[in-house]
C-alpha cells in the first residue's frame, strides 16, 4: 500500500501514514489538526522538526548526500559524541519543509522519509516536535556548527580549594541568565558556562553559528551584559532573550518563572543571605521555548528537550578539557514530566536520554539526571484494570471531560509486556449517546512498513457524513512490545466555532474480551495525559479525568484521601510521571514537614499531590528514589526561590522544585568524592553519594511515595 | 449653605468650581476622591458643620457676647502684604490654587495643522518672548496598528501586575513614597511638592491628549481586551506616564538637593526613574495605552518636571523636547536617554529659560527642610 490514507471500517477515510509516525502526530497532523496548537495549524512552518528513532544505533554522519539528493536540506542540532562518532539510536533533527510551508502527511513524509534515507535503516519512526520558527533558524548553517567562542574562567581552579570541577545543568523554562545568584562571589563572574535560549531569534552577527536555532550565551557574553547593564530588563532585551516566539510573549519578562525558581534551587547562591558560591561547580542551562508549555500532554517537545541533553553533555566535555578535568561529572535537573506513556522506559524520550546517559557512563564519565516524580497523584489520571475486573468479559469505565476545553484530550490504555490484546475490542460511547466508536484491537495487514497499528474514527451523531470528533488507534511499540490504545478527542469548545466539538461529559470506555484472550494477566494500565491550563499561556485546557464513583476524595475524618480505594479501578499509586521511569535517571518526590511529627522537617509526609509508582513489590511503573521538601507546610504551599529578577522572590509549589535541591546536593557531592566512590554508587543512580536522612520502611505506601530517604 | 456644597466637592467652597472639575479630568472615577486635587485640597478646608451647631453657634453668640463688654473695637495688625509668609496659613488647597494658577499662566500651546498636524507647548513669562519646550507630532494610524502588536505580547503580564495596575488608577504616590520612605507627619510638603506636580503633568497631558486625539488600542485591536475601563481621552501620550515622569525629575532635584540625608542617593535615583517605567508600562499590560504613548507622556513628563525644578529655583534653563512616534518602538527605561532615544523619534529643540516663582520656591524650601536630619 502506498497511499498516504486508508479506509475506516465505515467509508471514513482516515489519515495514516506509510512510514511511521504514533498516534498522537496521526490525530495533530490528520483529522485533529484544526484543532492542533496554532503553530501546527497554519501552512507556514519551513523547518520541521523530528526525533528519530531507528532500529539500531547509527554513527552521527549527517545524511546530507542522501538529502541533496533528495534536494532537502536537513540539520542536526548540537549533538554530544559527535567528534567521537558514538552510535545512537535516537537523533534530533530539523528538516526543510520543501512544501510551501505547509505541513500534510505527504510532505511530510517526503521531507523525513527521504531527507534521511539511509541503507540498512528500513524503518525509522519519527516523533514530531514543535517546528523552528525562521527568526530563530540558521539554516545557513552547514554539516558542522562553530565553536562556541569560549574560553575558561581562570580563576576557577583556585577559588575551588582543590575540591573536584563539575558540571550542574538546568533545562527549563524563562532562565534569568544573568541573575546575581548564578555569579561568583566578587559578583561580576558569572558560573555560568554556557546557556542556550532555544527560543531567541538568532545572533544576526553569527557567521558561523554554534546553535543551530535559537542563540548560544557564553560566560564571556554574558558578564560582557551584566557589565554594560545594571537594569535587567535592558540586559535581557538587548540580549535578545526577550524575543517572542510563535506569539507568546518572553517568560523571562515575568516576576516569577518556572526556571528562575528550580535553577535558584539547583545552583542559587544568594549574596544577600551571605553564603559563598561554589565555583567548583560550573553552570549551564537550556530554555526551552515557551511553545512547550502550550502542550502539557507531552506533544511537541521531544526534539527540543533531546537536544537540550545533548547541548549538555556536549559542552559538558568542552568545560572538560577547558579546566582539564578528565571525565568530567555532569548532573542534569530536568523537573518536566507528563502522565500517560508506558512508563516502562521505552517512551521514545525516555528511551533517548536513557541511551546518551547510558553511553556517557560507560565511558567512565559520571552524569546523573534527576527528574521529579510528578503532582498528579489525587488528579484520577491514572487506572488499572485487572483480570478479575474482566471476569465477565467485559469492563467499562467512564472518562469525563470538562466542558470550555479548548484543547484535545488524550487517554491511553496500555497492556502488560507480552500480552496480545488481539481478541479485544474497545467500544467508546459519548455522552447521551451522543458519539460511538468500536476498535478491534488488531493491526491493520495495510500498513506494511513501521510498528503494527490501526485506527478508527470517532464520529458526532449518526448524520451523514458524521464530523469527525476523535480517533481511536491501537498500535505496538517496537522497543518494549507493549500494545498501546490511544483515544483522542478534540476539544469540547473548540477555537474554531464552526467546528465540531467533543461532548463534554461522561464517556463511556468499553473493554471487550473476545473468545479464546487471555482471562489471567497482570493489570492493563489506565493513563490520561496531563491538560493543564498554565495561565500565561491561556490555551483553555481543561483536565479530563477517570471517573469512579468508588472513589473517594475525602476520607472520613474530611481529610483528602491519600490512598487508594479496595475497589474500584481509579488508582493514585502509578500516576508517576511518564518520564520518569527509566534506568537512569534518579526520581525525587516532594514532601512537607506534618503537625503530626511537630514540625520536625526530618519526619516528612508526602505533598498531597506527590506522585508515586505502584506499592506493589513488583511495581512495574517506575520507582520514587528519594524525597525533598516541595511545601513549607500543608498551609503555606510551595518552596521559596528566586524570581527573575536579582533579589526578587517567588513561592513555586510541587514535585519540581524538590528535584534540584536534589540535583544541587549531587553536584555537592561529585565536588568531594572519589573516583572510586562516584563509580560504586553509579548503579544507584549515585544515590548513594548524598547526604540523607533515612526514612522509616514500615508503611509500604509512604515507602513509595518518599523512597527510603530524605534530602535536605 | 455653601458649607453643604463644600462637603462634597471642594470645589464649591471657594467658587473654584474649576479645580473641582479638574479632578475629573483624569476621567478616572478614582482620581478626584483618590489622590487628585480633591483629597489634596481637602486636607485643609474649613470644616463644614451641621445646621444644629450652626443654629448652636448662633444662640451662644447670642447669649455670651454681653461678657466682652462693651469697649471699642481693637485694631489687629496686618498681615504681610503680597506674601509668601502667609502660605502656610493659607488652606491646602489654596496653596495648589496657586502653584496651578502660576504653572498655567505661562504655559501656552500651538495647533499646528501641518503635515499631519503637532502639539507644541511653549513657556511664556509675563511679558516675555515665546519659547516652546516641546513639540509632539501626531502619528499616523498606521503607527498605531503596528502598536498595537506590542501591547498585546504585554497582556500576559495582568495577573501578576493587577495589584499595582488596580491601585495606581489615580496617582501612584506611594509608590515613590516607598523608595524614599516618606511619611505623612514628616514630609508634608513632599507630598505636596509631589501631588502638585501631578496635577500639574496631568493637566499639560490633557492639553496634548485633546489636540492629538488619538484612539485607544481598544479602538484599534479587538484582542486587547483591557482589564480596566478604558478611560475617557485620548490615548497619546500617556498622563499617568507624563505624571509619573515628571514625578520622577521632581524627585530627582529634590535627592540632590537632599543628598546628605541619604546614603545611597543615585540608587534612590535609579529606583525612582525605573518606578515611574514601570507605572507607565502597568498601562500597557492593562491594554490602554500603546507604548509609544509612554514615549510620549515620559518626554513631557520630564519637561513638566524641569519647568517645576526651574521655577523652585534649582536652575533656569532646560532643553527641549520633540517627540515623533515610531511604530516599532517598545518603551524602556535603557532607551530613555541621550543618544539611545535618538532612535525612536527624540530630538532636541532650542533651550528655554523658566524664572523662578516665589511660590514653588517657598514649597521647595520647605520639603527640601524635611531631609535636615
Amino acid at each position: 500500500m502506498n497511499d498516504t490514507s486508508t479506509s475506516g471500517s465505515d467509508g471514513n477515510t482516515v489519515s495514516a501514514l506509510e512510514s511511521y509516525f504514533g498516534p498522537y502526530e496521526a490525530w495533530n497532523f490528520g483529522i485533529g489538526r484544526p484543532y492542533a496548537f496554532p503553530v501546527f495549524r497554519k501552512n507556514d512552518s519551513q523547518f520541521l522538526t523530528a526525533l528519530a528513532e531507528h532500529p539500531s544505533p547509527r554513527k552521527p554522519e549527517l545524511p546530507a548526500s542522501a538529502a541533496s539528493k533528495a534536494g532537502r536540506r536537513v540539520w542536526l542540532p548540537t549533538v554530544w559524541g559527535r567528534s567521537e562518532n558514538i552510535p545512537l539510536r535516537f537523533w534530533p533533527l530539523v528538516v526543510e519543509n520543501k512544501g510551501d510551508g505547509e505541513i500534510g502527511f505527504q510532505n511530510l513524509k517526503g521531507d523525513l522519509q527521504q531527507a534521511v534515507q539511509s541503507p540498512g535503516i528500513d524503518a525509522p519512526r519519527y516523533r514530531m516536535a514543535f517546528p523552528v520558527a525562521p527568526a530563530n533558524m540558521h539554516d545557513d548553517a552547514g554539516a558542522d556548527l562553530a565553536d562556541p567562542d569560549w574560553s575558561p574562567d581562570p580563576k576557577v581552579k583556585e577559588n575551588s580549594q582543590g575540591k573536584v570541577i563539575n558540571v550542574l545543568a538546568v533545562i527549563d523554562d524563562g532562565i534569568p541568565f544573568a541573575h546575581r545568584n548564578f555569579r561568583a562571589a566578587d559578583g561580576l563572574r558569572t558560573r555560568l558556562e554556557f546557556c542556550w535560549v532555544q527560543s531567541a531569534d538568532k545572533d544576526p552577527e553569527a557567521e558561523i553559528p554554534s546553535v543551530l536555532f535559537g542563540r548560544e550565551y557564553t560566560r564571556d557574553v554574558i558578564e560582557g551584559f551584566i557589565r554594560d547593564h545594571e537594569d535587567e530588563d535592558a540586559l535581557y532585551a538587548a540580549t535578545g532573550a526577550s524575543s517572542e516566539q510563535f506569539g507568546s510573549p518572553a517568560a523571562i519578562n515575568r516576576l516569577a518563572t518556572h526556571g528562575a525558581h528550580v535553577m535558584d534551587v539547583a545552583a542559587g547562591h544568594d549574596p544577600s543571605k551571605f553564603t559563598t558560591s561554589p565555583e567548583e561547580t560550573r553552570l549551564i542551562a537550556v530554555q526551552l521555548p515557551n511553545t512547550l508549555s502550550w502542550d502539557t500532554s507531552s506533544f511537541g517537545k521531544d526534539m527540543y528537550m533531546l537536544s537540550a541533553v545533548h547541548y549538555i553533555l556536549e559542552r559538558a566535555e568542552r568545560i572538560a578539557a577547558g579546566y582539564g578535568v578528565a571525565d568530567i561529572r555532569v548532573t542534569i535537573n530536568f523537573s518536566y514530566g507528563f502522565s500517560a506513556g508506558g512508563h516502562d522506559g521505552a517512551s521514545e524520550l525516555e528511551a533517548a536520554i536513557n541511551e546518551i546517559v547510558g553511553k556517557r557512563r560507560a565511558l567512565g564519565r559520571p552524569t546523573a539526571v534527576v527528574i521529579p516524580s510528578g503532582n498528579t497523584h489525587l488528579q484520577r489520571l491514572h487506572g488499572e484494570i485487572t483480570a478479575e475486573d474482566l471476569k465477565s468479559g467485559a469492563f467499562e469505565f467512564t472518562w469525563t471531560v470538562q466542558p470550555s476545553d479548548r484543547t484535545s484530550n488524550y487517554l491511553e490504555i496500555w497492556f502488560p509486556a507480552g500480552f496480545d490484546p488481539g481478541q479485544f475490542t474497545v467500544e467508546l460511547k459519548g455522552p447521551f449517546n451522543k458519539a460511538q466508536a468500536a476498535l478491534k484491537l488488531r493491526p491493520n495487514a495495510d500498513f506494511e512498513d513501521g510498528d503494527p497499528r490501526n485506527f478508527e474514527v470517532v464520529r458526532l451523531g449518526n448524520r451523514h457524513p458524521a464530523p469527525h470528533v476523535g480517533q481511536m488507534s491501537v498500535d505496538n511499540h517496537r522497543s518494549s512490545g507493549r500494545w498501546r490504545v490511544l483515544i483522542a478527542l478534540a476539544p469540547s469548545e473548540p477555537d474554531d466555532m464552526d467546528l465540531p466539538a467533543a461532548p463534554a461529559g461522561d464517556w463511556q470506555v468499553k473493554l471487550r474480551r473476545g473468545k479464546g484472550a487471555p482471562a489471567d494477566h497482570p493489570p492493563i494500565n489506565l493513563w490520561v495525559q496531563r491538560d493543564l491550563d498554565l495561565e500565561a499561556f491561556q490555551k483553555g485546557s481543561r483536565q479530563s479525568y477517570l471517573n469512579d464513583p468508588d472513589y473517594r476524595s475525602y476520607n472520613d475524618r474530611g481529610e483528602q484521601s491519600q490512598t487508594d480505594e479496595t475497589d474500584g479501578h481509579v488508582r493514585r499509586f502509578g500516576s508517576l510521571n511518564g518520564m520518569a521511569t527509566g534506568e537512569t535517571t534518579l526520581i525525587v518526590s516532594g514532601c512537607m514537614p506534618s503537625a503530626a511529627n511537630a514540625w520536625d522537617p526530618e519526619q516528612p509526609i508526602p505533598s498531597h499531590y506527590s506522585s508515586a509508582g505502584k506499592v506493589s513489590p513488583d511495581n512495574p511503573v517506575g520507582t520514587v528514589d528519594c524525597t525533598a521538601q516541595s511545601d513549607r507546610s500543608s498551609v503555606l504551599p510551595g518552596m521559596i526561590g528566586a524570581g527573575t529578577r536579582s533579589g526578587s522572590y517567588a513561592v513555586v509549589q510541587g514535585t519540581s522544585v524538590a528535584a534540584p535541591l536534589v540535583a544541587r546536593r549531587l553536584s555537592e557531592a561529585f565536588a568531594i568524592s572519589s573516583q572510586e566512590e562516584v563509580a560504586k554508587a553509579e548503579e544507584d543512580n549515585y544515590l548513594p553519594l548524598l547526604k540523607k536522612v533515612d526514612l522509616p520502611g514500615g508503611d509500604k505506601e509512604i515507602y513509595a511515595r518518599l523512597g527510603g530517604s530524605l534530602i535536605i | 449653605m455653601a458649607y453643604f456644597g463644600g462637603i462634597g466637592g471642594i470645589g464649591g467652597i471657594g467658587g473654584i468650581g474649576g479645580i473641582g472639575g479638574i479632578g475629573g479630568i483624569g476621567g478616572i472615577g478614582g482620581i478626584g476622591g483618590l489622590t487628585g486635587i480633591g483629597s489634596f485640597l481637602g486636607a485643609g478646608a474649613g470644616p463644614a458643620l451641621d445646621p444644629l451647631t450652626v443654629q448652636g453657634l448662633q444662640t451662644s453668640a447670642q447669649a455670651i457676647a454681653h461678657a466682652a463688654g462693651s469697649a471699642a473695637a481693637h485694631t489687629p495688625g496686618e498681615l504681610k502684604y503680597s506674601s509668601t509668609d502667609n502660605l502656610d496659613h493659607w488652606a491646602d488647597w489654596v496653596r495648589a490654587s496657586l502653584y496651578l494658577s502660576d504653572f498655567l499662566s505661562e504655559l501656552h500651546w500651538n495647533i499646528k495643522a501641518e503635515p499631519g498636524g503637532a502639539v507644541v507647548l511653549s513657556h511664556r513669562a509675563r511679558g516675555g518672548q515665546e519659547q516652546a519646550f516641546f513639540e509632539l507630532v501626531r502619528p499616523e494610524m498606521s503607527v498605531f496598528v503596528e502598536q498595537a502588536k506590542i501591547v498585546r505580547s504585554y497582556m500576559d503580564q495582568r495577573p501578576e501586575r493587577t495589584p499595582e495596575i488596580l491601585s495606581q488608577l489615580g496617582f501612584p504616590t506611594p509608590y515613590f513614597a516607598m523608595i524614599l520612605g516618606l511619611y505623612p507627619a514628616r514630609n508634608q510638603s513632599t507630598m505636596e511638592l509631589i501631588s502638585i506636580t501631578q496635577v500639574l503633568a496631568s493637566h499639560v497631558a490633557m492639553i496634548a491628549k485633546h489636540h492629538l486625539a488619538i484612539r485607544r488600542p481598544d479602538r484599534v485591536d479587538a484582542m486587547i481586551l483591557p482589564m480596566i475601563t478604558t478611560p475617557g481621552h485620548g490615548s497619546f501620550p500617556s498622563a499617568h506616564a507624563t505624571e509619573a515622569f515628571a514625578v520622577a525629575r521632581v524627585l530627582e532635584g529634590l535627592i540632590d538637593a537632599t543628598a546628605s540625608h541619604y546614603p545611597d542617593p543615585d540608587k534612590r535615583k535609579k529606583l525612582v526613574r525605573k518606578q515611574a517605567e514601570r507605572v507607565a508600562v502597568s498601562r500597557t499590560v492593562a491594554g490602554v495605552h500603546y507604548p509609544v504613548d509612554s514615549w510620549a507622556g515620559a518626554l513631557l513628563g520630564k519637561m513638566v518636571g524641569e519647568i517645576i525644578l526651574n521655577k523652585c529655583g534649582i536652575s533656569q534653563l532646560m532643553t527641549g523636547l520633540k517627540y515623533e512616534a515610531k511604530a516599532d518602538s517598545d518603551f524602556m527605561l535603557s532607551q530613555y536617554r541621550d543618544p539611545a532615544w535618538k532612535d525612536h523619534g527624540v530630538s532636541e529643540l532650542q533651550n528655554c529659560k523658566v524664572d523662578k516663582s516665589s511660590l514653588f520656591e517657598w514649597l521647595w524650601e520647605k520639603a527640601v527642610g524635611e531631609f535636615d536630619l
